[in-house]
């Protein structure tokens, strides 16, 4: 992918822009709805005149938030650090992109929230948080897992 | 049924949705101020990307 190629900045940010957005989602659905679980929480929720989907959407709402500003901040970087050649509409197409597809890392999380225990949320949460990370390219080449060199070297390299 | 009970009714529906809406938008910003209040949750989750872009995905790439 790199050795040479003017593009792995710009690569390196989608990268690390879905790496950034995927933390939130999992680990705020993953640990919260765990331990909110244990403490009985949510069988207090139960009981209030409140809408039963407002839990789920406010969780959804935060993870949103959170990686709209973790795109903000890697905007940043790629412009006045990485001089990254991405022009304003696809940085917009990325975050929107990236945004909305925190979405479905919110459902890994909540699966997991719903089922571990508070104290082993987080472990179940990195299992399958850590092999994703690997999986986006961001520390060994996958995209062409039969390229066997590739697979060899990390991407920035 | 008459023109005013129709009104009445339209007029307590919206009071309704305008409450479950309300609800569902404290929920969300009271949910977004605690997890911005976990240090141990919003930093990890506001560092790391970027750290590891500019060292891994611009600096070492530069260098």
């Amino acid at each position: 992918m790199s050795h040479g190629d003017p593009g792995i900045v710009s690569t390196m940010f989608v990268n690390w822009a879905t790496f950034g957005v995927m933390g939130p989602g999992m680990f705020g659905f993953g640990m919260f709805v765990a331990t909110e679980r244990e403490q009985g929480l949510l069988r207090l929720k139960r009981a209030l005149p409140m809408p039963t989907a407002s839990y789920v959407l406010a969780k959804m709402a935060m993870t949103m938030t959170f990686a709209f500003i973790v795109m903000i901040t890697l905007i940043l970087a790629a412009v006045f650090i990485g001089h990254a050649r991405i022009t304003v509409g696809q940085y917009l197409l990325i975050t929107l992109l990236n945004v909305l597809g925190s979405l479905s890392f919110c459902a890994i999380g909540l699966f997991i929230g719903a089922r571990a225990s508070a104290k082993s949320a987080p472990a179940f949460v990195n299992l399958a948080y850590l092999p994703m990370m690997h999986l986006e390219d961001c520390f060994i080449h996958c995209l062409n897992p039969f390229n066997l060199w590739n697979l060899s070297r990390p991407p920035f390299i | 049924m008459t023109a005013a009970n129709v009104a009445l009714n339209g007029k307590l529906s919206s009071e309704v949705s305008r409450q479950i809406w309300r609800a569902c938008w404290t929920e969300a910003k009271y949910e977004i101020i605690r997890a911005c209040r976990a240090p141990a949750f919003a930093i990890p989750f506001f560092c790391m990307p970027i750290v590891f872009y500019v060292l891994l995905g611009i600096f070492l790439v530069e260098a």
